[in-house]
């Protein structure tokens, strides 16, 4: 009595686990727990933003939870750092714009990784904006810049290698001019530096348009330029000059912002995640909505396609610290070459 | 008024099945570990936390609130039978409690303590919804110099209050907690300080190992060492545990201002459940009609100084959640908890999570009302709760030390750092250094050296704007005149000047 | 005998060096002049404040050790039981940085199990082999109750 009860119960089971079975093995790799995503910055941030976008596109692909962990601190290098130290398995990945993961190692902030640590899936790419508090003197772009040469001026960034930081050092070097009266005042992330550009405690901030988007709706802040060579719309604003506006030879490569996945975990995961991002974010109405509003460009690649696009940020990102004798290791270590 | 409909949207949203469970068991295991003396509500959280990795977010906050106040609850049942506070929040409910219990009316006295407990921590939860939101709302304008002097004002007044009698030692806890802060990647430039080629404290010493530690382990050594209580329960003639209306009625003024007087201690950062009970205890004392019943058995003392830690509990939450500045010991484990799931406590917290305040309060009212069925339903059963030898509890409760740290992030040196804490703790508690400044500096290390920094940054070396801004300058005065006061000279030289003018007069 | 004056003496010596000692780290501390930092940023600024700090506050705690009477100087760590102390902080510490990492965690906390209980409940049973069987059986019990626990509902990889 009790062996055929058994025996229908694991029928049924058997019944019942056999559609589910199926519809999974779409991919070849199915998590069993949830997928943390690491972003090392402040919840709200750039990174923060789109990676929320993008964590519910995969969660609903891959089946399984796909939880983002903030762990801000250090210019990002903290939590990827807890995502390089943590098991190779798939399931822990990181967020951040690629510049960054690529050129840790140049800065000195975690050494010896670069961007063959991982395996990188791109999404968007962001132009950062030199805004000033709403209620500060500066009208335009020239007046700021000559203040930044000879008087005061207070900026707000996420650290030294946040798109802010980098933004702020690559006017430095394409002014032609030291910007002794620039000070960087550095935050826990995008949101908090741009809160306190908009509240007054820094005079300006130079992160990206999607932390600003909201402070410069709401009449907080002012755009001044957008690092680009096109002027910057988004909803609900008059669009933003380009900086080549006021320096015309000014060069900008795109940055772009993605999730990686350390490498080393079994291959089936790259597959599986490259496949999906193929599904179901190369044409995301999600992602093109949220850029549309946020003013950053939807560009999403993976694979070799993506490697290619990040060069050259990267590249720029890593020579630029060179230049400036920021770099603790020549970037040909980790195979960028700067003597182009 | 929206603060209420939010209120009881979020407490609906809570009500399923599977939410209820989660209370239910939590509550359990909260009121166990806190009516067990050894093991704190501090542990219990800092353990709990560690169980708390794979759940998702509003499941660990229920369960890890629920924890905290069933722990402090819980106290008292053990503060009662054996006049060994469960926990030290409960060391004034032994005075009357226990001469209680001894006349043979116990289950009374814990039906009172849990009524009491119940109004203490209802009281502070309607506090916690008025006051946190406006709070959140000034804290915004707070800049980096601000944060600084809040940082510091944090770490002395806590250092003030929880120390035995010297408050020096407060202040020397307080500035270890900083230092041990210090260790690791610094947030302005991503320096590794202190890191002594140990590539594994380069990112700092976390938290919750260090908590384990310091209320784990070194509780554990602790309750070994101390020659145990013994169960002193008197044949039990009370027939009722329900408290009668009249009894509640008559001491409602006591319950109100025992609740308000828990909430402000609990608001205060790093002042926690103990010192709640103590001042509405004292404060019940005073304006008493019957005071020289106090300490042989009065109810009205009995139900201050339940009502008053109990109320501690949601207090300490409200600058926990505006400020990310604990009120407590226990607050500040959970800040860390919330950091481990993904909420980032602070003043944007109203923006970007309006509704978690809410969600909170709701929380805390389910477990208000497990705490009354349960107090109501199991008094007997804690009896025999409380016989469980410590040969057994002990390793259990160390073997979760050692896995519990370890999970967090699957490396074996978080071990070594919750051993090193639980050796230092001890010996550190032993001299009579008070554990709550310990952890407040080390959780607001990191805030005070990010807004010293960034404020000097700012105001290009210059400290002027430390002491000239508003805000600033009303700190710098509070943490002088609290300095000041607790200096053995002055405190002379104020007392002599008071006597003088008494005389005079 | 150790009096609360002595002990604090101690201390007070310890915590002066040690304030010292990190002042002294946080001046010799990486300026990075390279990385053109604010001057008033250098990280080792509060490390140097708070060794001052806690070095004037060491001086202050020898201070107050002369003036307190004797009917104030407690004493320190009088009132419990050195033995059962020194027995749980080895047997403890033994079994955090040796045994775990050492054997499999189901084994070695079998083993810290069934130790810890059987020295403590060994003067209480009069059953000699009773306190040993219980010991075991709760030792691998408890052993195998949270392995399974952390394992399959929390999904740790154990050491």
């Amino acid at each position: 009595m009790r062996i055929v009860k058994l025996a229908g119960i694991t029928g049924v089971l058997a019944l019942l686990s056999t559609p589910l079975a199926a519809q999974e093995s779409e991919y070849s790799w199915q998590p069993d727990r949830p997928i943390n995503i690491i972003v090392p910055w402040a919840a709200g941030g750039s990174t923060d933003q789109v990676t929320r976008i993008v964590a519910p596109i995969l969660e609903e692909a891959l089946g399984t939870e796909v939880v983002v962990v903030n762990q801000p601190g250090a210019s990002g290098s903290t939590g990827t750092r807890a995502a390089l130290d943590a098991a190779r398995d798939g399931y822990t990945w990181t967020a951040n714009a690629i510049a960054n993961n690529a050129t840790y190692s140049v800065t000195g902030l975690i050494e010896g990784t670069s961007i063959e640590d991982y395996h990188i899936y791109l999404h968007v790419a962001n132009a950062p904006v030199v805004s000033v508090n709403a209620d500060s003197e500066y009208q335009d772009f020239p007046a700021l810049l000559e203040a930044m040469k000879s008087g005061s001026v207070t900026v707000a960034t996420a650290g030294v290698n946040s798109s802010g930081g980098m933004a702020l050092a690559s006017i430095k070097q394409q002014a032609g001019d030291e910007l002794a009266g620039a000070r960087m005042i550095t935050y826990d992330g995008g949101n908090p530096a741009v809160i306190a550009a908009a509240s007054g405690e820094a005079i300006t901030t130079t992160q990206l348009a999607v932390e600003q988007a909201e402070m410069i709706r709401a009449g907080r802040l002012r755009g001044l330029a957008v690092l680009s060579d096109a002027p910057l719309e988004f909803e609900g604003v008059d669009p933003i000059p380009p900086i080549t506006d006021f320096i015309s030879d000014f060069h900008v490569a795109k940055d772009y912002f993605g999730v990686f996945i350390p490498a080393g975990a079994p291959q089936e995961v790259y597959d599986t995640v490259d496949q999906v991002w193929q599904d179901h974010v190369m044409d995301s109405e999600l992602l093109k909505e949220y850029a549309a509003k946020q003013g950053a460009i939807f560009d999403p690649s993976y694979g070799d396609g993506a490697l290619e696009k990040a060069m050259p940020v990267v590249i720029d990102e890593a020579c630029a610290r060179v230049e400036r004798g920021e770099a603790v290791i020549d970037p040909s270590e980790i195979g960028i070459d700067c003597s182009q | 008024m929206s603060g209420l409909i939010d209120l009881g949207n979020a407490l609906w949203t809570l009500l399923t099945p599977i939410t209820l469970f989660h209370v239910a068991w939590s509550m359990l295991l909260g009121i166990f570990v806190g009516s067990l003396p050894g093991l704190t509500a501090t542990m219990g959280v800092a353990l709990l936390t560690t169980l708390t990795y794979s759940m998702d977010r509003d499941t660990a906050i229920l369960v890890l609130l629920c924890m905290y106040v069933g722990a402090i609850y819980g106290g008292s049942r053990s503060a009662i039978l054996l006049n060994i506070p469960g926990t030290p929040a409960s060391a004034a409910t032994a005075l009357d409690g226990y001469p209680l219990a001894r006349s043979g009316r116990g289950r009374y006295a814990m039906g009172l303590a849990t009524a009491g407990s119940m109004i203490g921590t209802l009281v502070a939860i309607v506090m916690l919804v008025m006051i946190a939101p406006p709070l959140a709302e000034a804290a915004i304008s707070f800049g980096s110099f601000e944060f600084f002097w809040l940082a510091v004002f944090g770490v002395v007044i806590s250092g003030q209050l929880t120390a035995d009698n010297k408050p020096l030692k407060g202040y020397i806890a307080g500035i270890l907690g900083l230092m041990v802060a210090m260790v690791g990647s610094e947030g302005i430039h991503a320096h590794v300080r202190f890191s002594f080629g140990f590539n594994d404290l380069n990112a700092g010493i976390a938290l919750i190992p260090a908590m384990v530690g310091a209320f784990g382990f070194a509780e554990v050594l602790t309750a070994m060492w101390n020659r145990r209580g013994v169960l002193a329960v008197t044949e039990d003639k009370s027939d009722r545990s329900l408290p009668r209306l009249i009894d509640l009625w008559r001491y409602k003024f006591v319950c109100i201002r025992s609740g308000i007087i828990g909430t402000l201690v609990g608001i205060i950062p790093g002042v926690g459940e103990d010192i709640g009970a103590w001042a509405s205890y004292a404060a019940a004392r005073k304006t008493s009609e019957e005071p020289e019943k106090y300490g042989k058995g009065s109810q009205e003392g009995l139900i201050a100084a339940e009502t008053g830690n109990s109320a501690v509990v949601p207090g300490s939450l409200i600058p926990a959640i505006t400020l990310a500045v604990p009120g407590s010991a226990s607050a500040a484990v959970l800040i860390a908890a919330f950091f481990i799931h993904g909420i980032r406590p602070g003043p944007l917290i109203m923006i970007e999570q309006p509704e978690f305040i809410s969600t909170i309060a709701a929380m805390l009212i389910l477990a208000t009302i497990a705490m009354g069925i349960y107090g109501l339903s199991l008094t007997r059963a804690f009896i025999q709760v409380l016989k469980v030898p410590y040969a057994y509890l002990m390793p259990v409760v160390f073997v979760l030390c050692v896995i519990g740290t370890y999970a967090l992030s699957q490396r074996i040196f978080d071990v070594w750092i919750m051993v090193f804490f639980g050796i230092a703790g001890f010996l550190l508690r032993q001299m009579k250094y008070p554990m709550a400044p310990l952890v407040l500096g080390i959780i607001l290390g990191d805030l005070l050296d990010k807004s010293l920094r960034r404020g000097l940054t700012l105001s290009d070396g210059d400290l002027t704007p430390f002491f000239t801004r508003p805000v600033s300058a009303c700190f710098v005065a509070l943490i002088v005149l609290s300095i000041l006061f607790n200096l053995p000279f002055l405190r002379r030289a104020v007392l002599r000047l008071f006597r003088r003018r008494g005389q005079d007069a | 005998m150790l009096r609360m004056t002595t002990a604090d003496r101690m201390t007070a010596v310890v915590l002066f060096v040690l304030g010292v000692a990190m002042a002294a780290g946080g001046w010799t501390m990486d300026r990075l002049e390279i990385r053109q930092i604010h001057p008033a940023s250098i990280p080792g600024l509060v490390p140097i404040i708070l060794g001052i700090l806690l070095a004037v506050c060491a001086i202050f705690l020898w201070r107050s050790t002369l003036q307190t009477t004797e009917a104030e100087n407690e004493q320190v760590m009088a009132d419990g039981s050195w033995l059962r102390l020194v027995l749980t902080g080895g047997i403890c510490v033994l079994y955090a940085l040796v045994l775990v990492g050492a054997l499999p965690f189901i084994w070695a906390t079998a083993a810290f199990v069934f130790g810890f209980t059987l020295i403590f409940s060994w003067p209480d049973r009069k059953n000699k082999l009773v306190a040993v069987a219980v010991s075991l059986l709760f030792g691998i019990g408890i052993s195998y109750g949270i392995s399974a626990l952390f394992e399959h509902a929390f999904l740790v990889r154990l050491p």
